[in-house]
């Protein structure tokens, strides 16, 4: 290392950097499988993968599959890592959501969407604990097709793309959680996501708390029953990613 | 604004007191008095300007295009334009992006008010432009775009209803117009500190704010889109259910009173 760092003392002019032994055994893609249908609409299989990109600090895949629907996603975490600038006390989120191969969103909703995600890890990540940095994070959506190709009028068309995306919001949250969790970022809590009728819930402390909430369809009335099916699924999904971080550690 | 940690201590201390106490004295209900000036724009259909006390300004223009509406879904489109940040800022695609979804056709608007003839419709174009904001301005904008749809005139129809089977354009009269009634919703927001929910925060208490809630108002009823929305990068923390449905019975006691006045203007 000949660069001179002249904003750091440096050690004694013979002072080699340090070197870690080899550290960096595969770590094996785990993978867990929900097998355990609740109902027709929640009848869904959901297999998470942490830690196969290489070059950044944390990674996950998630796919979800249920009777007519299939959806994968998958999320990369840099970070954290210096920011430009002037001191921060608290470390920053940034996210990005960006469409596969499928351009099914636009950008306004997406971003919307991004937006809405930062406002929960925001309160999810321990920031505190890391000032002067930034933690980025990229969800690629791979995948999301209705596997039953009805043909359907323009109007059913677009209202589905609205209640889609609000199904993909809880698989967005999971993912990103893994992959925070993957890349050894202090969380609060794992947090997770339920949805029900167009309207997803994310909780944290077993559920006692709300980190977002995000509703498209209809109006207040359902909000209870909405909250209680939100609950069930954010306790199966919190669950299946305990199950796999903690095969990954053996 | 940014305040120093001593001043966002103190400010979140009063703010989650019970009874809390916010800067300006204001009752958690309560929000800041605001001027709305319709129809000053002679280039479009209908037009407000709203200023709030803060200095916080929008201004929204609404214009109109005879569409055939078996090709156009969407009769009414927003797009928002905030003095200072990108267009594709995050911001201001979020607010679009929700501002979309409170308008539209079906569950917001009702589009049928829209129609002209068995073929052709209006399209609404609401052209939202936020001169200065402090705080999180979708709430001022949607009293904006409320109160410049309420201030629409447009064309009055005089060809026949019925088009679908003589292919004639809609044609209009020189002069009369009709108001446009479409009864658009209004969007809410409400800043959750510890415990207590209070409506329009203003800008140092959504620095200090844990999180926020956006609720749409149509109708007379609560409806959908409702959103968690984070009002600062700083502070965000979690919150208690019950506190989501104290933010619901909150807009439903106190937005037939917010609809009231706006009306009345």
């Amino acid at each position: 290392m000949n660069v001179q760092d002249r904003r750091r003392l440096l050690g004694p002019g013979a002072a080699k950097p340090m070197a870690f032994s080899n550290t960096t055994t595969h770590v094996p893609e785990k993978k867990s499988t929900d097998l355990t249908p609740k109902g027709n609409e929640s009848e869904q299989e959901l297999s998470l993968h942490t830690g196969f990109i290489e070059n950044c600090n944390g990674s996950a895949l998630v796919e979800a599959r249920s009777l007519g629907h299939q959806t994968s996603l998958i999320s990369a975490v840099y970070g954290p890592r210096s920011i430009r600038g002037s001191f921060t006390s608290q470390g920053t989120i940034s996210i990005q959501l960006k469409n596969g191969l499928l351009e099914k969103y636009n950008t306004n909703e997406l971003k919307e969407v991004s937006s809405f995600l930062m406002g929960i890890f925001n309160s999810v990540v321990n920031l505190s604990r890391y000032p002067k940095s930034g933690i980025d994070i990229f969800v690629y959506l791979t995948y999301d097709k209705d596997l039953t190709n009805n043909p359907q009028d323009d109007d059913s068309q677009s209202k589905m793309t609205s209640s889609q995306i609000s199904s993909l919001i809880p698989h967005c949250i999971t993912s990103i959680t893994l992959a925070l969790a993957d890349a050894g970022i202090e969380l609060v809590d794992m947090a997770g996501a339920g949805e029900a009728n167009g309207t997803v819930v994310s909780f944290i402390k077993n559920g006692e708390e709300i980190v977002g909430f995000w509703k498209d369809d209809g109006d207040d009335e359902d909000l209870l029953e909405c909250l209680d099916r939100c609950k069930e699924q954010y306790n199966r999904y919190r669950d299946l990613m305990i199950s796999c971080l903690m095969n990954q550690e053996t | 604004m940014s305040l120093s940690v001593a001043e966002k201590s103190y400010l979140y201390d009063s703010l989650a007191s019970t009874p809390s106490i916010r800067p300006d004295g204001r009752l958690p209900h309560q929000f800041r008095p605001i001027e709305i000036f319709t129809d000053f724009l002679p280039s479009s259909n209908g037009s407000s300007r709203i200023i709030a006390s803060d200095g916080s300004e929008c201004i929204v223009s609404i214009k109109s295009k005879v569409v055939d509406h078996h090709v156009e879904n969407e009769l009414l489109q927003v797009d928002v334009d905030i003095a200072g940040q990108r267009d594709d800022a995050l911001v201001v695609e979020t607010i679009t992006s929700l501002l979309n979804k409170v308008l539209k056709s079906g569950s917001g608007v009702d589009s049928s008010m829209l129609q002209l003839t068995k073929k052709y419709s209006f399209k609404i174009f609401v052209d939202v432009l936020v001169i200065s904001s402090h705080s999180h301005p979708v709430s001022l904008i949607s009293f904006a775009i409320y109160s410049a749809l309420n201030s629409t005139y447009l064309p009055k129809l005089i060809s026949a209803f019925d088009d679908l089977e003589v292919e004639e354009l809609p044609t209009f009269h020189d002069y009369d117009m009709v108001k446009l009634d479409i009864n658009p919703p209004l969007v809410f927001i409400l800043a959750v500190v510890g415990n207590n929910m209070l409506l329009d925060p203003a800008a140092n208490e959504s620095e200090v704010a844990n999180n926020g809630l956006i609720i749409s108002w149509s109708n007379g009823k609560i409806t959908s889109p409702i959103r968690s929305v984070a009002l600062n990068d700083s502070n965000v923390k979690s919150f208690k259910p019950h506190l989501l449905k104290q933010g619901l019975a909150m807009v439903e006691k106190y937005a037939p009173d917010v609809v009231r006045s706006l009306e009345n203007l």
